[in-house]
């Protein structure tokens, strides 16, 4: 086995709704995108 | 006769972050051409082809990514030297963020190894012990029963990142190589969040500086 070894803690899939908190262009592209989310976790 | 200092000083010593040697690597892993693209698709189909070509600068990463972080002054000090952190062992710890653009099927490899013990596969002998084989090293068959103890049964099953995988520290930062386009259509957005336990070590480089990368901001 070759890499870097991580163990995955959890997944989830998230809904972006941030149109009444935010005028900032920057986060207003990511509204109403679904964007997947993948926690790892690097031991050592 | 050399001395280990005048060793580690060398301009050619990888595990010096403030070698020559050290500087140019990195350097040229950060820049555009993206080499870095191919020396990761080659770690990652374990493409022999490109060896004579791509293995000394992998092997030159490789050293690089295992040691020079911690000659650096500035190190992010681990768990290991803050004992008496109320943290305990985490005092170490830190968080990356990485965002790309994945099938759907890659994503699916990782949903699957949630919350998996490394002993999945377990088994009781008559006498009532338990024994497991460790899941991380099945793949080839090569894996032994090994006699389950209560600490063993509580260890985290893994997957290996293949090939050196670039983190940002900004969560804004990530997010933004997520950001799907036109051209990536049937692509997930996907943000990976890691946490660097970082009690020991961490196998890693932060290339925060142009010295060692031509996009430091990221």
């Amino acid at each position: 086995m070759e890499g870097v070894p991580v163990a995955v803690l959890g997944h989830d899939d998230v809904l972006i709704d941030n149109s009444l908190t935010t005028t900032d262009p920057f986060w207003a592209k990511f509204n109403n995108k679904t964007i997947s989310i993948v926690y790892l976790f690097h031991g050592v | 006769m050399t001395d280990g200092a005048e060793l580690y000083n060398s301009e050619y010593n990888l595990w010096n972050p403030n070698s020559k040697a050290c500087f140019i690597v990195l350097w040229l892993y950060s820049i555009e051409p993206p080499l870095y693209y191919f020396f990761n698709e080659a770690c990652r189909l374990r493409n022999k082809a490109v060896l004579p070509l791509l293995g000394p600068f992998a092997a030159a990463v490789g050293a690089i990514l295992s040691g020079a972080e911690f000659g650096r002054a500035d190190t992010i000090k681990r768990g290991l030297d803050q004992p008496d952190s109320p943290l305990g062992c985490m005092a170490g710890a830190f968080l990356l963020f990485r965002g790309s653009l994945m099938p759907p099927h890659s994503i699916a490899k990782f949903a699957l190894m949630k919350g998996r013990p490394l002993f999945e596969q377990t088994m009781t002998d008559p006498q009532g012990n338990q024994w497991g084989k460790d899941l991380c090293r099945d793949e080839d068959n090569t894996a032994k029963w090994e006699e389950l103890t209560p600490e063993k049964k509580m260890l985290a099953g893994f997957v290996y990142l293949p090939g050196a995988q670039s983190t940002s520290v900004s969560f804004k930062v990530a997010l933004e190589f997520a950001f799907p386009t036109k051209d990536t259509q049937g692509h997930v957005p996907t943000l990976f969040v890691v946490c660097c336990h970082n009690y020991l070590k961490f196998s890693g480089f932060r290339m925060d500086s142009a010295l060692h990368s031509a996009h430091p901001y990221e």
